[in-house]
């Protein structure tokens, strides 16, 4: 069945067109690969990053030398030993953190400083058979309806257990983790209990979220 | 007849001059998008080649946290010299100790003007140009680490330190 001379012309515009609308779907797609490629590796990268950050500044805080007497500056201090050490000593004593709290929350703030305006973090040392936050200190930005303010807050929190600092922690968005497993000990007459514990870090960027079930207590030191 | 046969006819190229203005137009679209998405791709791998080789020179430099001695730390400086595709200069910064020395922050521009700021005896390079900062698309990664330190009584200490990387191609 031959073509009227006089449709032709029409049938090659058809196909022209619907040449265009392939051609513009593609386009579309390829555009929009391109826009969206890489995007998870991206983010894997950041992610490594600040996780591969966290786990440093928690080496660093453990590693790092405090005076034996934490009323004297460690440049003046004529005794100086690893916070960690200081740590152990301390709860050994007592089970619980006090002439060294303010020293590892310093500490803590001190290594994660470049990172402040743009980070909010929470470290906590949970002692893990006695179900118990051994210390635990989050720092806060404060949020406007705006954003940021530009002022934080450090408080110093007792979690009254796991779950709840593990719902706030779930409500602040994408988290960068670091633990470490490190062991406090418990004096008993002559002989030395072990005891577990675990040291986090995690940080994440600043949103507006309550931290009223932490039990916490602005920390000034 | 005859006459009526011809009616209309523009000539061969003139009778599908209607049709050749969308295909033109569908083929300046195809390639326009395709060399584009071309070039992002080509930019993001480059980018994140860049990202990777500034991970894989920081994590030779931090090692595992801890550096003993300026001879460790120039001992992995040589280990990060050898990661290939991107110049870097890198060296120490000191965190604050106490309410009286606060961090200042990160200033590039200072760092790279002759490591200033940066602890002295421990930068490390691999080249001795500087990047132009509005030239040169630079990459800065920074990590806390322990720097084992030895003050002028002889007493040993360990410091909380920044470890900065600033890198460039």
């Amino acid at each position: 069945m031959a073509i009227a001379l006089s449709q032709r012309g029409q049938a090659a515009l058809t196909d022209a067109l619907y040449f265009l609308l392939i051609a513009g779907a593609l386009s579309t797609w390829l555009l929009y690969s391109s826009a969206t490629y890489g995007q998870v590796v991206k983010t894997q990268l950041n992610k490594q990053y600040w996780q591969e950050y966290t786990r440093s500044a928690l080496e660093t805080i453990v590693y790092s030398s405090t005076p034996r007497d934490p009323e004297i500056p460690l440049s003046e201090a004529t005794e100086v030993d690893y916070l960690l050490a200081a740590l152990k000593e301390d709860y050994a004593d007592d089970l619980v953190l006090d002439e060294t709290k303010a020293v590892l929350f310093n500490q803590v703030k001190t290594v994660m400083e470049p990172l402040r305006p743009n980070f909010d973090y929470a470290f906590y040392i949970y002692v893990l058979d006695r179900e118990e936050y051994a210390a635990a200190m989050l720092h806060i930005s404060e949020t406007s309806g705006t954003g940021l303010t530009g002022k934080s807050l450090v408080l110093s929190c007792t979690p009254p257990n796991k779950v709840v600092l593990a719902d706030f922690l779930s409500r602040v968005g994408h988290v960068a983790p670091s633990s470490s497993v490190i062991r406090l000990s418990q004096r008993q007459g002559s002989d030395q209990l072990r005891l577990p514990a675990q040291a986090t870090l995690v940080i994440w960027t600043p949103t507006a979220t309550s931290h009223a079930d932490l039990n916490c207590q602005e920390f000034t030191a | 007849m005859r006459k009526n046969k011809g009616k209309g006819f523009l000539g061969p190229i003139g009778d599908d001059l209607p049709s050749l203005i969308p295909l033109i137009f569908a083929l300046t679209i195809f390639f326009y998008a395709f060399t584009s998405t071309w070039n992002v791709f080509d930019q993001r791998d480059t980018s994140f080649d860049s990202d990777i080789a500034v991970l894989r020179i920081s994590y030779a430099l931090k090692g595992d946290n801890y550096i003993a001695s300026d001879t460790e730390f120039h001992s992995m400086c040589e280990t990060a010299k050898g990661v290939s595709g991107m110049w870097f200069f890198s060296g120490l910064l000191e965190l604050s100790t106490g309410p009286e020395s606060r961090f200042k922050g990160i200033n590039i521009d200072r760092l790279l003007s002759e490591g200033q700021g940066f602890f002295p005896g421990f930068l490390c390079s691999n080249t001795e140009q500087k990047p132009d900062l509005e030239e040169n698309q630079t990459l800065v990664r920074f990590f806390p680490i322990a720097l084992e330190f030895e003050d002028q009584s002889g007493m040993f200490y360990v410091k909380p330190m920044l470890l900065v990387v600033v890198a460039w191609q």
